[in-house]
């Protein structure tokens, strides 16, 4: 029996059609905006290419240290469809490379932050009101007094600029922020029947923070590093743009920016498709982000 | 209204949260591998200058009685020594602020006058082909950073349409005003140029464009989409039922509600202007703090770095306490409940 291309009987017995199920209907939710459909196929596109750069880049070894003075400065053509920089390297292979850099630090950046950031705020968010609390949120209002721009910047500054020492300046200004969400939404759930319950019937504080509040919180979690993703590109775009993150020859698309800058307007090329670039890290993952959200949101209608 | 102990209180917290960002950095800046004292001279600076130097900078003492002392010199307004332009941090800061807050200032009036303008008119003409345009805008507008913004118009202004300057703070032959405040369309106001106004603000114009329009978009969707949720509501319903004229329903009872959630994310993001100026003051070769920051952070001159990143969160802080009170103002649910309690 199907109703709406949904299997009723199928799911009640077979717990593999159900996953299923509601895979499709998550699917469902995702697709009904075409804009979260587009944000799914940028995202894909860049891990894509990060992943299988040494494959799909057409000059593998333009990633790199590499100089070729008779062919630096073309404009975009067919041979480098996004033209060559300075020393003569494809601008297209080194964009290519630069995605799994900036993914990569995106990806180190948040392994790091998520996991400090969530436990801290659902400690300060479970014991709101106690010392524990205060405490909490008294250090993250510390960190959170001055953008996390200008905090990962001078943290940067002061250490070697290494790829390693930008993404340890970043996640030091980016964790108060989840500190602040889970702490907004577990202080909340936390007076809610169901965790008065729960202590009732005597479960173990860890039951109650990890499988009655955190549940709970985990949409606006996911949706949120579904944004962040793109966001930690831009920080370390902006690290890298000022010389303080990934150091060349490693591609790096604030690098590549800052270099192209110098070579205004003639080679245009060189600044101006590393930007387009990072708009698309930004832009795909705001709209795949976008497209998480409608998708864990309960149903309103 | 008891704005005072409210105020009281937002002030206490603030200064316990410069006093632990000071602490912070400073730890930072002490605790990273590397003698700042031998950065500073080079590596071939014989050791007893280096030595002298540590002790001048109290390298050679204990932690806490670094702060302590850094504390005490804060206290006289003393800063330290910047090791990169040998003059003491304060006066660099004196002279680089103002060209920064100019910046900044013109930046705040583009993003609340553009995002709310833009909200306003995309939720009064909803599901239009100016609401679509709009959020199309918006979209393109949040996901391009500043510093990206600023190669396209630096692109478009300097090389295609020269209509304004790319490059400092004023144009060549045009001489600074006398200093009073140190930006220069106020002191160029106040002692009668208009001629150096006018060209002082077009310097601004670009990077203020710049900076301004990745936010300005933010706050276009959040005007709209808290002018479309405040709109259901029945007292605005009510009210066009008793006939008052569509204008007073919306520039009164409609935006002012609508507008608190948008006025505490425009305040973020004018602060993080501050950060993103510094990419952009960059490409605009615009001698304000962030590229004096980006120059100190790049000599790894600690005294300077410090003196910079207090600075900012003073900043940060002071704006984050005018806003609260501007949302208390706004919203009258914060502003009485002190009463209620």
């Amino acid at each position: 029996m199907t109703v709406n291309g949904f299997s009723l009987s199928t799911s009640l017995e077979n717990p593999w059609a159900r996953r299923w199920d509601s895979l499709k209907r998550a699917w469902y939710k995702f697709s009904r905006n075409w804009l979260s459909v587009l944000g799914l196929a940028m995202v894909v596109l860049i891990v894509f290419l990060a992943v299988f750069a040494p494959y799909v880049a057409p000059y593998p070894q333009h990633s790199g240290k590499f100089v070729d003075f008779k062919s630096s400065n073309q404009s975009p053509s067919l041979q480098h469809l996004m033209g060559t920089d300075t020393m003569g390297r494809d601008i297209l292979s080194r964009i290519i490379f630069a995605f799994g850099n900036a993914l990569l630090m995106a990806v180190c950046v948040l392994v790091i932050s998520v996991p400090i950031g969530v436990l801290t705020g659902l400690l300060a968010g479970y014991y709101v009101g106690t010392w524990v609390d205060t405490t909490i949120m008294r250090i993250t209002d510390v960190f959170v007094s001055i953008p996390s721009v200008i905090l990962a910047l001078s943290i940067a500054a002061m250490l070697k600029p290494t790829l390693m020492n930008s993404m340890m300046a970043v996640t030091i200004s980016w964790w108060p922020w989840y500190t602040r969400m889970t702490y907004g939404l577990a202080s909340s759930i936390r007076n809610e029947y169901y965790v008065q319950a729960a202590e009732l019937t005597g479960a173990s504080k860890l039951y109650i923070l990890f499988r009655e509040i955190l549940p709970n919180c985990s949409s606006s979690i996911l949706t949120k590093i579904a944004l962040d993703v793109g966001w930690v590109t831009l920080v370390g775009a902006s690290l890298s743009f000022v010389g303080l993150g990934e150091q060349p020859p490693n591609p790096a698309l604030g690098t590549m920016i800052s270099e192209g800058v110098e070579r205004m307007p003639d080679q245009w090329w060189i600044a101006v498709f590393p930007a387009l670039a990072i708009m698309l890290i930004v832009l795909g993952f705001n709209l795949f982000g976008d497209g998480i959200r409608d998708m864990l949101s309960p149903e309103e209608a | 209204m008891r704005l005072g102990p409210f105020v009281l209180r937002r002030l206490g917290l603030s200064i316990f949260v410069l006093f632990g960002l000071s602490i912070v950095i400073f730890v930072i800046a002490r605790i990273v591998p590397g003698d700042p004292a031998r950065m500073a001279l080079g590596p071939r600076a014989p050791v007893e200058v280096v030595e002298r130097l540590s002790r001048q900078m109290n390298l050679d003492k204990p932690l806490p009685q670094q702060y302590a002392l850094w504390l005490w010199g804060v206290a006289h307004g003393n800063l330290g020594e910047s090791l990169l332009t040998r003059r003491p941090v304060a006066q660099d800061i004196r002279e680089f602020f103002p060209a920064t807050l100019e910046l900044v200032a013109l930046t705040a009036l583009l993003i609340a006058a553009g995002g709310i303008s833009l909200g306003v008119l995309s939720a009064r003409y909803a599901n239009t082909w100016f609401d679509s345009l709009v959020r199309l805008f918006s979209y393109l507008g949040i996901c391009t950073p500043a510093f990206a913004w600023a190669v396209i118009l630096m692109l478009l202004f300097a090389f295609v349409w020269h209509v304004f300057p790319t490059h400092g703070r004023l144009s060549d032959g045009m001489l600074p005003p006398p200093t009073i405040t140190g930006m220069y369309t106020i002191d160029a106001l106040m002692t009668g140029q208009p001629a150096l106004f006018w060209d002082a603000l077009k310097h601004l114009f670009l990077p203020a464009i710049a900076l301004a329009l990745p936010p300005m978009s933010q706050a276009a969707r959040m005007t709209r989409s808290s002018m479309a949720e405040n709109q259901g509501k029945d007292y605005i319903s009510s009210m066009i039922a008793y006939g008052v004229p569509a204008s007073i329903v919306t520039g009164k009872y409609l935006l002012k509600p609508s507008l608190i959630s948008p006025i505490t994310v425009m305040a973020l993001d004018v602060a993080s202007t501050f950060g993103y100026a510094f990419m952009v003051e960059q490409i605009f070769g615009f001698p304000g703090l962030a590229r004096y920051g980006i120059q100190v952070m790049l000599n790894k001159d600690v005294n300077a770095i410090v003196g910079v990143v207090v600075m900012l969160g003073v900043v940060f802080v002071t704006l984050n306490i005018a806003v609260d009170i501007l949302v208390a103002y706004l919203d009258p649910r914060i502003r009485l409940s002190g009463r209620s309690a």
